[in-house]
């Protein structure tokens, strides 16, 4: 994510509309490219109708906290008030709104024909990956009083990684676990993967998952991944770390399901089965989210440490 | 600070798209009395057209309810050449408010009317 906010906070030091320009078209662009594959996604179009309006404000309002907490941890343009991060995500998520409305009508999945509640609710639904798609493209497109250093340093500061706590990690991975997982968890999928293991396939899904991940993010030498060091807090431990980030995971695997109404009605068995077939999607995007904030700079700082 | 027009104008559309969305969605949330699918089915007799297979007579499919109907299922029953003959279709999805046209098949011109019923749907 420094990767991909650093052309953006370079840019950000000249204010002309063109520079403006170029920071929407890279919004849209990242916008896409993450949200996309949902857009041809038949339950997403089906759920605008099938889920009630509270859970679809309940799922943007959650989306919004991801996008202002990736914006605050991520440390692109860290300067700003509390107020700047604040009308920066609401910007992106209204240029997410209107970048999903024009993918659905140029899709036909909205038209005159369709109702209002409908189409607002097909609109409301697919701005969420593409939200998180413009917040990674690093595009908030505001108060750029921020200075080109200030935007350069951006991906190799020390002292930004060293502001990504263990916290903030987490919050990271929560992110990128449902950005992950919100791909799969509409569809029919993760329940019939469910309802079909066996008991000890789905038991295998825990050690699969823990082991894979802590693989990702310690030992791949992946960009962002960090030494197999111990820190100060007890989740700054690579075994404590990854069994959090799975804690979260299965945490965000449970929301989306009983977002998309996988648990109404539905035995404790099928939705732990669902829980733990949609946790393992889920947790590669913790796993991602947490390469992505470690960025190198988690290995400095743990060096310095 | 804003510092030129075209970040003042998606400032703007964003504000006004968010709060439009979401208070849109709270508002139909509120009035939302959670009344059952109320299937309803216009036929539209003058759009009626004969083919190599038979006759067709299209219909308009509205939901009048404020939940959504999950496979639908229509019969239309028709007197044609004096025998009675029944027309079957299935609606994968009927979203409360929406429109759905479909179209049902004779084997020739239906004397008198055509009455159409809800055989069944699924709630989501």
């Amino acid at each position: 994510m420094s990767e991909a906010s650093k052309p953006g906070g370079s840019a950000a030091a000249d204010s002309s509309v063109s520079t403006t320009a170029r920071d929407l078209v890279r919004a849209a662009g990242g916008g896409l490219l993450i949200g996309l594959p949902l857009f041809y996604t038949l339950e997403m179009w089906a759920h605008s109708f099938l889920l009630p309006s509270w859970k679809i404000v309940l799922l943007i309002g959650v989306a919004f906290i991801v996008v202002v907490g990736y914006s605050a941890v991520s440390g692109f343009r860290r300067d700003r008030t509390w107020a700047e991060l604040l009308i920066d995500s609401v910007e992106t998520m209204g240029i997410a709104a209107v970048v999903a409305t024009l993918a659905l009508l140029l899709l036909g999945r909205i038209g005159l024909e369709t109702g209002l509640r409908d189409a607002i609710g097909k609109i409301a639904l697919e701005m969420i990956p593409v939200a998180f798609g413009v917040s990674l493209a690093g595009a908030q497109l505001a108060s750029s009083d921020d200075d080109p250093d200030d935007a350069e340093d951006q991906g190799s500061d020390v002292a930004d990684g060293a502001g990504v706590g263990a916290f903030g990690r987490l919050f990271i991975a929560a992110g990128a676990a449902l950005l992950f997982a919100l791909n799969v968890a509409p569809t029919e999928e993760p329940v019939l993967l469910g309802i079909e293991a066996e008991w000890w396939l789905l038991i295998l899904t825990i050690p699969a998952s823990l082991l894979i991940t802590l693989g990702l993010v310690f030992y791949a030498d992946f960009r962002g991944g960090r030494e197999f060091k111990v820190g100060d807090s007890p989740l700054d431990h690579p075994f404590t770390e990854t069994l959090a980030a799975y804690a979260v995971s299965l945490l965000v695997a449970l929301l989306l399901m009983w977002a998309f109404g996988r648990t109404d009605g539905a035995s404790v068995s099928t939705i732990v089965g669902q829980t733990l077939m949609l946790a393992l999607v889920a947790s590669f995007g913790a796993a991602a989210g947490r390469l992505l904030v470690g960025g190198g700079q988690g290995k400095q700082q743990q060096e310095a440490s | 600070m804003r510092q030129n027009w075209l970040e003042w104008m998606v400032l703007g559309v964003s504000v006004v798209a968010v709060v439009g969305l979401v208070g849109f969605l709270i508002f139909d949330g509120i009035t939302d009395e959670g009344r059952p699918p109320e299937p309803r089915t216009e036929l539209l007799a003058q759009a009626a057209y004969e083919f190599a297979g038979g006759w067709i007579i299209p219909a308009t499919v509205t939901n009048d309810g404020d939940e959504a109907a999950e496979a639908l299922a229509l019969r239309a029953t028709a007197s044609i050449d004096g025998a009675e003959e029944e027309s079957e279709i299935s609606i994968d999805y009927l979203p409360p408010g929406s429109d759905v046209d479909v179209s049902f098949g004779f084997s020739g011109p239906p004397e008198g009317e055509v009455t159409v019923q809800v055989v069944g749907f699924r709630l989501p």
